[in-house]
């Protein structure tokens, strides 16, 4: 009939010396956290977040059937996520045209008139707002940055060129610097 | 405090926001990947049996309209449910999750929004012509004794024609959209 998912009847064959239950064991051990934050950044719902990141998590544990150990574990679990989580996003169509690139939102003006909202809201909402406006592939790059990684990383993750990915870069500290400079509009 | 971040501390601030991971373990996805495998197949039987249903409303007209005309109307809208239900066998027969190895998220990404765009581009060939051959002849048969021919077309015409005029513009704006969408990732990954 229909050929939906292969859902894993048996337990796991072994991937190298380490077997798909244990490599997401590890996965989860290593970057949980991480995968939480970035469900965080694509769903602002908190109902929707969680089952987001239920369906990440299976998402990672289906995927490490075909890991060969050719990237590295955290550059798999990265683009598994990112790869719901942009799925997801296509999903929601409604929210999705609303979406704005990094190039966008760079050239709208920070507006005095969002300050009394703004006050009421902590850092970290504002940086939430900015990162739940942008397009998929915009917010794994601004993701990526703040999670510490490299240009490099980042390219191999997206398939970004590196010259796109360090441009992308560049945006992204300018906007921030721009919404949340000392004295800026938001700092009032 | 908050409002005089520097990049660098923003990554620290995203870092170290508080977060509770959810833990699952490889038996609990073995139960979720079930249940949604049964989740999608329900759905998609719903649909079917919404489709059943109405191709039986069609078959109940076969009694009340019982001319030749209304007969070859009525059959023409069967296969019309048909072919739609062919059209879903096969669209359900596609992975609801990618089982290639993992892709690059660009690719990922292009694949589902050119997924997307081509349902946007075809969905009235599969799903809205199919049904006006059908219904024209049906409300031709119908309309023409009373009418007479020239109002009979304007009207049959008005009527099959007017979802194509709302709903045609709108899928091409959709699948124009995603176009650009998957045009600026194609000028993503060029070096």
């Amino acid at each position: 009939m229909i050929d939906y998912l292969s859902v894993r009847q048996k337990v796991a064959e072994p991937v190298g010396n380490t077997s798909p239950d244990e490599l997401y064991e590890e996965a989860v051990a290593s970057y949980g956290a991480a995968l939480e934050r970035l469900a965080r950044a694509y769903e602002s719902d908190p109902d929707k977040r969680r089952d987001l990141l239920q369906e990440i998590h299976l998402a990672l544990w289906r995927s490490f059937e075909r890991f060969a150990h050719r990237s590295s574990l955290r550059t798999w679990v990265y683009q598994v996520a990112h790869n719901t989580a942009a799925s997801h996003v296509v999903r929601q169509r409604r929210v999705h045209a609303g979406l704005v690139s990094l190039e966008e939102i760079e050239s709208v003006p920070v507006r005095d008139d969002s300050v009394s909202a703004a006050e009421r809201s902590t850092a970290l909402d504002r940086l939430l707002q900015v990162i739940q406006r942008l397009k998929p592939i915009d917010r794994q790059v601004i993701l990526s940055y703040l999670e510490g990684m490299d240009a490099g990383l980042i390219g191999e993750i997206t398939g970004m060129s590196p010259a796109n990915v360090a441009m992308k870069i560049h945006r992204i500290k300018n906007i921030l610097t721009r919404r949340f400079q000392k004295g800026g509009p938001h700092g009032g | 405090m908050a409002d005089e971040l520097d990049p660098n501390e923003m990554q620290n601030l995203w870092r170290n926001q508080p977060v509770e991971p959810i833990r699952m373990s490889a038996e609990d996805l073995r139960r979720k990947a079930q249940r949604f495998e049964a989740q999608l197949r329900r759905g998609f039987r719903g649909l079917v049996i919404l489709m059943i249903l109405a191709a039986a409303g069609w078959v109940a007209l076969l009694f009340l309209f019982p001319s030749t005309v209304h007969r070859i109307a009525i059959t023409l809208t069967l296969a019309a449910y048909l072919y739609c239900l062919w059209q879903l066998y096969k669209r359900g027969s596609v992975r609801k999750v990618p089982t290639d190895p993992v892709s690059a998220t660009c690719a990922a990404y292009r694949q589902e929004l050119v997924r997307h765009r081509d349902f946007s581009s075809s969905a009235w060939k599969q799903f809205m012509l199919p049904f006006v051959p059908g219904p024209a002849v049906f409300l031709m048969g119908s309309l023409v004794p009373e009418q007479g021919l020239v109002k009979a077309v304007v009207l049959t015409t008005a009527l099959i024609v007017s979802p194509f005029v709302f709903g045609m513009p709108l899928l091409k704006k959709g699948a124009r959209k995603l176009q650009r969408e998957i045009d600026a990732l194609d000028a993503l990954r060029r070096p």
